[in-house]
Formats: structure tokens, C-alpha cells, sequence
């Protein structure tokens, strides 16, 4: 994982004063031309940019609410198939299946059930986490060490302790790789759910208006804001892997 | 009862699948454990040893053939006995106190007996400035001490060793056989110790059981009428040491002193 530096900074700058430049000398022009100084202004003086605090907040607990969800099934399931090998063997085909299919492939199934209702988003996302974290918690439990687990049948643990104190705890690395790689593909998800199936706040419908009104301002300001979130969500994974490997 | 055997193993063959071929690890094997003995199980790798002491903690099932502790046939793992594997295989995730107090959750007592406890063997086996210390911070003699502490710590009458000192040097493993000694003699507790080093069957046990593989089966059970505590450089101890020898049909070269 490459670390944030100043010197990732280097192409980003070029590239926005590249712009800035083609726009006050007219290189760039017509309605599509915005300056970056411009942008800036958007989300705080413009009235329709001004949206994008509420759809902002709106994404933010959908993606809470969805990811959670997939997360909670997700490693429910994932310990699940880890623990019992006869389910796990009638049902990994199946999900490996599913997992199949393109995340937004799911959208045109969705709306048929859930409508363009909060709900289809909600499912959408959840779906987002949760195949990626039954994989990883299934694959962290398997690969806890047969040794420990001689020790915990030897010691008498009830099945409960077995997974708190055994299985949950190995494979909480692997899970950890899991979140991390769930948390930016539920966020793909909020935003496309929300881009998609439109109805609703939340940045993708945001983005999806300024690209109906013809703004290209506020399209970017939602895209730019869109790239932030996933980059803090992306490094919010990588410190809890790093928290994860000081504590074991 | 004082007189009935608290292990009693008789008739056991256990065969497992080896590359598709049935390979018999034991044959009609029996023993008895009389209460507050030590015994010493030695033979040569592939004598069904390892795979006796897993059958007696449960975690094999044998073909045919009784295994049972205190008069209860063994169905369930750990069931009337505790376990130091070769490993120490504490949790990696809990502390040496958390790994002991872990042992005892499935007795009826409260936390703060459970505390208590814990705190009690961790220092008997002298871990107490180690208590609140990770496995990875241990050295292997102190992470093994602590399995022997998580053992001791159930209070069963019966304890089994898989060659529990294998992994260490020679001068720390002849200090744990004496701290071992010491607290076979403080708490009243029986002990099958599986090794394939003949000087620590003499050291520590009061029979030694002699096994033979192919397939693996008892050969000869010997007393030992050694007083303790023992020196390894008497007659006694080295006429036994060639006995033993002989016993398992080795060659001096290949045994580890």
C-alpha cells in the first residue's frame, strides 16, 4: 500500500494548473469550462452546489446502514461456512457462483423486486460487502491452526468460546482484508446505487443532476468528493490492518 | 477404589489411511496408570506413542479396545484428562493469564476464582512477572511452562505429555524435569509422559513402558526401583539405560541424550 506523500502530490498540482491556465486563456471554453478556483467555490456559495452536504450525509449513513448489514451476514455466513465443512461444501458453489456476477448487474434484478425504493439501494450495497467479507471470513477460519483447535476440544470450551476466543480471533487478519477491500466496494455501490436508480438524495444522484442540468461544476465537485471519500474509507482498511498486525 | 487404576487402556488398535494404505499405528495395546504414578512411554518414531497418548485425550477414536479414566470410558476430548502438547499452543491473542484462565472456564467457579487460580500456577511454574506478557514475548521454555501452568491449572488427576520438553535445550529441558518432579510431589497428580529420550523415562518415571513399532505395540513394561531424587551418573541408572536400550532395539548413536 503506498503511503500518502508530497511527492504523490506532484501530478495532481500539474494537472490543475494545466487546467486553470487553459481555461483563463480560452483553450478550454463553452459551458463545459470551469475553472478549479471556480469549483472550489461550488459547494459553499452555490445554491444548487450547496446540496451536496445533505447528499453527502445521506450516502454516508446508507453506506453505513448497507455495509453494516452485508458485514454482519457476510461474516456470519463466512463463519459459518469456515466452521462446517458438509455447508460448506453445499453452499460455496452456490455463493462462488453469485459472486459471479458483476456488482452492478444486480441493479435491473433489484428494482424488479425492491422498486427504486431506499431498500434496493440498501440490499445493493450490502451486497457489496458481503461477498467480499464471506470469502475472506470463511478463508481466515479455515486457516486456523489445527493445533488450536486440538487445544480448544482438549480444554472443553463450549462451541460458543470455541468462536469468540478461537476462530473469530484467527481469522480476524484475514476479515480485516476483507473489510478493507468491502468498504470501498460498498462504496461503489452507494454512489452507483444511487447514480443507477436515482430517486433520493445522496452524491450520486447529486452528480447525476449536475449532469442533467448541464453543470459541470457541480458534476466535479460530486466526483472529486467521491474520490475523497473512497481514498479515507481505503486508508481507514489499511489502519486497521496495521492496528491489527501490532496486536498479534 | 484406592486400588483400581485411574487410567486403564486394554485391547486398543488404531489403524488411519497413509497414502490410501491402512498403516497400524497400534495393536492390542494396554496399560494401566495406578493413581500418583508417572509413566514414561518411549519407543522409536512411527511406535504409535503419540498416537496412544491422542487416543487416551480423546482427540482419536480407537478401532476396538477400552479406554477409561477413573472407571469412565473417554468419548469426548479432554474428557478426565489435560494435555501439554510438544507445542506450547497458547492463544497468540491472549496473554499467559488469559491463556490459563481460558482453561478454566469450562469449571464451575467464579471469575474471581478463575483469577485466583490462574494467578496461583502461573507462579508455581514461575511466570508471575510474565502473567500479563504475550506468547511471542516468551521464550520457548517460558511459553512451554505456561502450557504446563494451563494444564496443571484444570486440577485433573490425570495429566498427558507429548513430548513436552522436545523443543528445548538439553539444560533447560533437565530443569523442567525437576520442576516437574516438584510439582508431581505438591499435588498429587498422575502423569503419562510420551518421550523418545531414554535418560528423561529414567529421570522421571516410576515405570517406563517400553513400545515397538510395525505395528506399534507394548514390549516390555519396566519398574523402576530407583529412590529420588535421581542421579543420572549411578549404576543403577546407566544398567537401566542399556536395558532400555536394548529394549527398543537401538543403536547408542541414535539416541539423544
Amino acid at each position: 500500500m503506498a503511503e500518502l506523500s508530497w511527492k504523490g502530490l506532484v501530478l495532481p498540482a500539474a494537472a490543475l494548473a494545466a487546467w486553470s491556465l487553459a481555461v483563463e486563456n480560452h483553450l478550454l471554453g463553452g459551458p463545459m469550462a470551469v475553472s478549479p478556483v471556480a469549483l472550489l467555490q461550488v459547494p459553499v456559495t452555490d445554491p444548487d452546489g450547496r446540496e451536496i452536504w445533505a447528499a453527502l450525509g445521506a450516502s454516508l449513513v446508507r453506506l453505513a446502514l448497507g455495509g453494516s448489514l452485508g458485514a454482519v451476514a457476510g461474516i456470519g455466513l463466512g463463519l459459518a461456512l469456515g466452521l462446517s465443512r458438509p455447508l460448506g461444501r453445499a453452499l460455496s458453489p452456490s455463493i462462488d457462483t453469485l459472486r459471479q456476477i458483476a456488482l452492478f448487474a444486480w441493479i435491473p434484478l433489484l428494482t424488479a423486486w425492491f422498486g427504486t425504493s431506499e431498500t434496493a439501494k440498501i440490499v445493493f450495497i450490502a451486497l457489496g460487502t458481503f461477498f467480499p467479507l464471506v470469502l475472506a471470513t470463511q478463508q481466515g477460519v479455515r486457516a486456523t491452526p489445527a493445533g488450536l483447535v486440538e487445544l480448544v476440544q482438549v480444554l472443553g470450551l463450549s462451541p460458543r468460546r470455541r468462536i469468540t476466543a478461537l476462530y473469530l480471533p484467527a481469522a480476524l487478519p484475514s476479515i480485516a482484508v476483507g473489510v478493507q477491500i468491502a468498504l470501498i466496494s460498498a462504496w461503489i455501490g452507494t454512489v452507483g446505487a444511487e447514480y443507477a436508480i436515482g430517486n433520493g438524495r445522496g452524491l450520486g444522484a447529486y452528480i447525476a443532476s449536475g449532469r442533467e442540468q448541464f453543470r459541470m461544476d457541480i458534476t466535479l465537485v460530486g466526483v472529486l468528493a467521491l474520490a475523497l471519500i473512497g481514498v479515507a474509507l481505503h486508508a481507514l482498511g489499511a489502519r486497521l490492518i496495521r492496528h491489527l498486525d501490532k496486536a498479534t | 477404589m484406592k486400588t483400581s487404576p485411574l487410567l486403564s487402556v486394554s485391547g486398543v488398535s488404531k489403524s488411519f489411511p497413509v497414502n490410501g494404505v491402512p498403516f497400524r499405528a497400534l495393536a492390542d495395546v494396554g496399560l494401566e496408570l495406578r493413581r500418583n504414578e508417572i509413566i514414561a512411554v518411549i519407543g522409536a518414531s512411527g511406535c504409535g506413542k503419540s498416537t496412544l497418548l491422542r487416543c487416551i485425550a480423546g482427540l482419536e477414536t480407537p478401532d476396538s479396545g477400552t479406554l477409561a479414566i477413573a472407571g469412565v470410558p473417554v468419548t469426548t476430548a479432554g474428557q478426565g484428562s489435560a494435555v501439554v502438547f510438544q507445542d506450547h499452543r497458547l492463544l497468540p491473542w491472549l496473554t499467559v493469564r488469559g491463556n490459563v484462565e481460558l482453561a478454566l472456564e469450562p469449571l464451575a467457579m467464579t471469575a474471581a476464582e478463575r483469577q485466583a487460580r490462574a494467578a496461583r500456577y502461573i507462579a508455581l511454574v514461575g511466570l508471575d512477572a510474565f502473567a500479563e506478557s504475550y506468547p511471542r514475548q516468551l521464550s520457548g521454555g517460558m511459553a512451554q511452562r505456561a502450557a504446563i501452568a494451563r494444564a496443571l491449572a484444570v486440577e485433573t488427576d490425570l495429566v498427558l505429555m507429548d513430548e513436552p520438553f522436545g523443543a528445548l535445550d538439553s539444560i533447560l529441558r533437565t530443569r523442567m524435569q525437576e520442576e516437574l518432579l516438584k510439582i508431581w510431589r505438591a499435588h498429587q497428580v498422575s502423569i503419562l509422559i510420551v518421550t523418545h529420550d531414554i535418560e528423561e523415562a529414567l529421570y522421571l518415571a516410576d515405570r517406563v513402558v517400553v513400545m515397538r513399532p510395525g505395528p506399534g505395540h507394548v514390549h516390555e513394561v519396566v519398574e523402576l526401583a530407583l529412590p529420588r531424587p535421581r542421579s543420572r551418573d549411578t549404576e543403577a541408572f546407566s544398567q537401566l539405560r542399556g536395558h532400555l536400550l536394548a529394549a527398543l532395539a537401538q543403536t547408542p548413536a541414535e539416541v539423544v541424550a
